[in-house]
């Protein structure tokens, strides 16, 4: 199958190379996320960084989240 | 972080170059949609071109996509990087210098763009307009960016790079990357350069650029940005770290592939269409898997969808994120692109993705940051909400207008009678028909630009009633220590080698032979077997291997290169040779060795006479492809409509290629010969004189403005060394040749009692229509016993070939439709 695909054009090969590419590719995050990466302790800290500075401000108080609303 | 018994030490954030770039983001945005809203009504109405050459559709166009995407959203997205990265690596941006060499440096891009574009200084790609001393500029300010970036990278008091920063590294490499490479160009002058690609090359790499432009500088980056704010808005973090890696991983991998979409159906090799076809399809999961991991990051949130406007902003963005994502892939399929592609579908999609996505997501950051870097509140909550609805309400009239319009016109031009004729030839019928889609796109930029008005009068109350805040944080003194491994030992650590062992297997099994496929594929049934063994007995160093990349930022900004550069390079580098694989010059003893060779002789570019150059150069300067195409799809209705469909040898000396992507007016492939000299004067004078119904922008300055004819010969000097086969002769000669065919046309013109001077860009103009889609026409008047005509005469012979119809291919079978209307 694939010589009479190939026997067409030589450059056919680039699009199954591409193809066999991501597929390797995405199989291999995919399984490496949901086998490898399973240290929840440790997810939870990364998902949790935007989070872990307590800031301080000069000047008028930094507001929080939410805290909106006309001023004056 | 544990900071107990450890010394601390205080970073101060550095929020000045933050409010910087914040505000240059609403004066960018307000002109960017008010440029919108002027082309809009340039559609609707010719006659807000203003019969100024600087305000016409072809050159504001270009503008406003430019001040949309490089100074609305682009400085956007550095106000967030730097406000987010800070934050997220504990540690202030690296060089203080650098960053406001960073912010004067793009400001400067954009006022250089906003003055050179309406002055026609172009290199005619879009999204790439900009001439090469600001591409250079460009370059400049990237580096200083990546390189405070990175060296931010590198002194910050976090271990871990949260997902964002994943996205901001992508977009950096990758830019950098697209950018050169589609911008590299040989000058003729301080203002003017031609492309080193030519033809289908350059229409490959200007596709990849676009469509990567679209991907690593308007999807990557805010979407690093919805990683962080949107997870701080909600107060939530994100909905699945997990997620997030396969998001990004697949994001980066497959989208640099998919540029060819942008080329179905056109002389592109059939390969890299299907190659461009399947990874867009592709890309629909990992897209909608980020857009539900934004989404799902509100769950036990969702009451402030009623009370927050940025959150309002945030989901509304998102969920535009997701449609765009839909609709992307849904237009890649070719079928449906056959339908799609040159219609006003296509400008909905895009605005679907820009207004809704990009400039919303935008909005909701501006209305966040804002009273954080004021310490203040916002001014007016309720003139939030009423901005929102305004907005979307825009957002919806745009896109469904431009929807009803696209389907409208994919169907007109196709629609065929019983025996298979067109049943609309008149081009311009179709064209009236959208004129009230138009009106409704208008109204609804009206009103996306009059909510981002209201935003501006929020946002300065804001700031005036507030000061700008210094932000401080508290630190370790001493910076985690680094990982035992270095980069060389995570790069050839276990997951990585049996990665790349599979894959290359992988591609060895798909290019080998029918002898060899069996063994390879036991080879990577046995490597896998091999790699889940692996696994089970080293758990534990599998596990942490990704936080190690991800720690690594030299380490991962390598993966995420090699990521982009394999999806480049399988699809450009072929393509590259297979039009080198044609052979500019075909001696008939070639052709009659080589059949295959033969058909493609018929086809073959010839280089353009001065004159027909010089009519391309205006060409180009116009914009005119922002509206006329030059490629003719191999459909039956587009072939009864413009003539025999367009092979990759006919535009192979094309620097730059002007194929085109939307079709405003029809194509213009074959134009040559299809009109007399008058009508084209008649036509580029006042549209209106030979199409009533017709919206293009009046060429009056064409009769004013002369050609300069001494510099073509550096022009034509400048396409010699890019491999167009002009002699030196050719060279010498130039100014001869382009005055001696000026003289047909404008002698032609003159017994039609049109005066108008031989060196006036109408002349040019004139020679390159009558030149498209047909071979080289006559420079000096031709003998009327001579037929065909064997060579010019009143010009020394040179190889530039002579005028013969051999070289014009057969037109299609006949048909009984009158020529498209303009």
């Amino acid at each position: 199958m694939f010589q009479e695909f190939f026997s067409r054009s030589s450059q056919l090969v680039w699009p199954l190379i591409g193809l066999l590419l991501s597929v390797v590719f995405f199989v291999g995050v995919l399984a490496y996320v949901f086998l490898g990466l399973r240290d929840r302790g440790h997810i939870g800290q990364l998902a949790a960084l935007p989070f872990e500075t307590e800031e301080t401000s000069e000047g008028p108080a930094a507001i929080t989240a939410g805290q909106i609303g006309r001023a004056s | 972080m544990d900071t107990t018994n450890t010394q601390m030490k205080t970073v101060t954030y550095d929020d000045a170059i933050v409010r910087a770039f914040s505000t240059v983001t609403v004066l960018w945005g307000v002109v960017a949609f008010l440029l919108g809203v002027i082309i809009a009504a340039q559609l609707s109405f010719w006659q807000a071109n203003f019969g100024v050459e600087w305000l016409s559709f072809g050159r504001l166009r270009p503008l406003h996509t430019n001040a949309a995407i490089f100074a609305f959203v682009g400085n956007g997205i550095f106000a967030g990087i730097y406000y987010s990265s800070q934050r997220l690596l504990k540690t202030r941006m690296a060089n203080d210098m650098l960053s406001w060499a960073h912010f004067w440096g793009w400001q400067l891009i954009i006022v250089c763009a906003a003055l050179s574009l309406p002055l026609g200084l172009t290199q005619g790609k879009e999204y790439a307009e900009l001439i090469w001393p600001i591409d250079l500029l460009v370059v400049v300010v990237w580096v200083i960016f990546g390189a405070n970036f990175f060296w931010t990278l590198a002194k910050r008091n976090e271990k871990n790079l949260y997902v964002s920063i994943w996205f901001y590294i992508s977009c950096i490499v990758t830019i950098a990357v697209l950018y050169i490479v589609n911008n590299l160009a040989l000058p003729t002058g301080l203002t003017h350069s031609y492309p080193i690609f030519g033809g289908v090359q350059d229409a490959l790499v200007q596709w990849w650029y676009g469509h990567n432009a679209v991907a690593f500088f308007l999807t990557t980056p805010p979407l690093g940005l919805m990683y962080y704010f949107m997870v701080k808005a909600a107060d939530r973090p994100v909905y699945s770290y997990r997620l997030s890696v396969v998001h990004f991983w697949s994001l980066v991998f497959l989208y640099i592939w998919a540029g060819p979409h942008h080329l179905l159906y056109t002389a592109l090799p059939d390969w890299a269409q299907t190659l461009g076809m399947l990874f867009s399809v592709m890309l629909w999961a990992p897209s909608w898997g980020g857009m539900l991991n934004g989404l799902l990051t509100l769950r036990g949130a969702w009451d402030k969808l009623r009370t927050d406007p940025v959150i309002k902003f945030f989901v509304v963005a998102v969920t535009f994120y997701g449609m765009a994502t839909f609709e992307g892939p849904l237009l890649s399929i070719k079928s449906v692109n056959a339908l799609g592609h040159y219609t006003d579908w296509i400008i909905g999609h895009v605005h679907g993705g820009a207004l809704g996505w990009n400039a919303f997501l935008t909005f909701g950051i501006l209305y966040w940051l804002f009273p954080r870097l004021w310490g203040t509140k916002l001014y007016s909550t309720k003139m939030a909400e009423l901005h929102f609805w305004i907005g979307t309400v825009g957002i919806l009239l745009y896109v469904v207008s431009m929807w009803v319009s696209g389907v409208s016109q994919g169907l007109f031009w196709r629609a065929l009678d019983a025996e298979g004729f067109l049943k609309y030839p008149d081009f311009i019928e179709g064209l009236s028909n959208s004129i009230p889609m138009y009106h409704t796109r208008l109204l609804g930029g009206v009103l996306f630009l009059g909510g981002s008005l209201l935003m501006v009068w929020n946002l300065i109350m804001t700031a005036r009633s507030g000061k700008p805040v210094t932000v401080s944080v508290q630190v370790p003194a001493q910076r985690p220590a680094g990982d035992k491994e270095n980069a060389w030992q995570l790069l050839t650590s276990a997951p990585m080698l049996f990665m790349i062992g599979l894959i290359v297997l992988a591609v060895w099994f798909g290019a080998a032979g029918s002898m060899l496929s069996p063994v390879l594929l036991a080879l990577l049934i046995v490597l896998g077997v091999a790699m889940i063994i692996s696994y089970g007995v080293h758990q534990k160093r599998w596990g942490h291997w990704y936080g190690l990349i991800e720690r690594n930022a030299l380490v991962f900004t390598l993966l995420a290169l090699v990521a982009i550069l394999i999806g480049g390079a399988v699809e450009i580098i072929p393509t590259v040779l297979a039009s080198k694989d044609v052979p500019l010059q075909i001696t008939e003893k070639m052709a009659a060795a080589d059949p295959v060779l033969a058909e493609k002789a018929k086809w073959v570019q010839k280089p353009y006479s001065p004159l027909e150059l010089a009519g391309r150069d205006i060409f180009v300067r116009e914009g005119c492809y922002n509206c006329h195409s030059q490629m003719i799809r191999p459909f039956r209705h587009e072939v009864l409509r413009y003539g025999e469909y367009s092979r990759l040898e006919e535009s192979l000396l094309d620097h730059p290629f002007q194929w085109g992507s939307k079709r405003t007016g029809p194509d213009l492939a074959r134009e040559g010969g299809k009109y007399d000299n008058l009508w084209h004067y008649m036509h580029l004078n006042n549209p209106r004189s030979t199409s009533p119904a017709s919206n293009m922008p009046t060429y009056k300055h064409f009769k004013r403005k002369t050609v300069n004819v001494p510099a073509l010969e550096r022009h034509l000097a400048v396409q010699k060394k890019l491999g167009v086969p002009y002699t030196d002769q050719d060279l010498a000669l130039a100014g001869q040749r382009y005055a001696s065919q000026a003289k047909l046309i404008s002698d032609d013109l003159a017994a039609k009692s049109i005066t108008v001077p031989a060196n006036s860009e109408i002349i040019a103009v004139i020679a390159y229509l009558q030149r498209l889609g047909r071979g080289p026409q006559p420079l000096a008047p031709v003998p009327v016993a001579a037929t065909p005509a064997p060579a010019v005469q009143a010009v020394p012979a040179t190889t530039l070939p002579a005028a013969t119809p051999a070289a014009v291919p057969a037109k299609t079978p006949a048909t009984k439709t009158t020529p498209a209307g303009h």
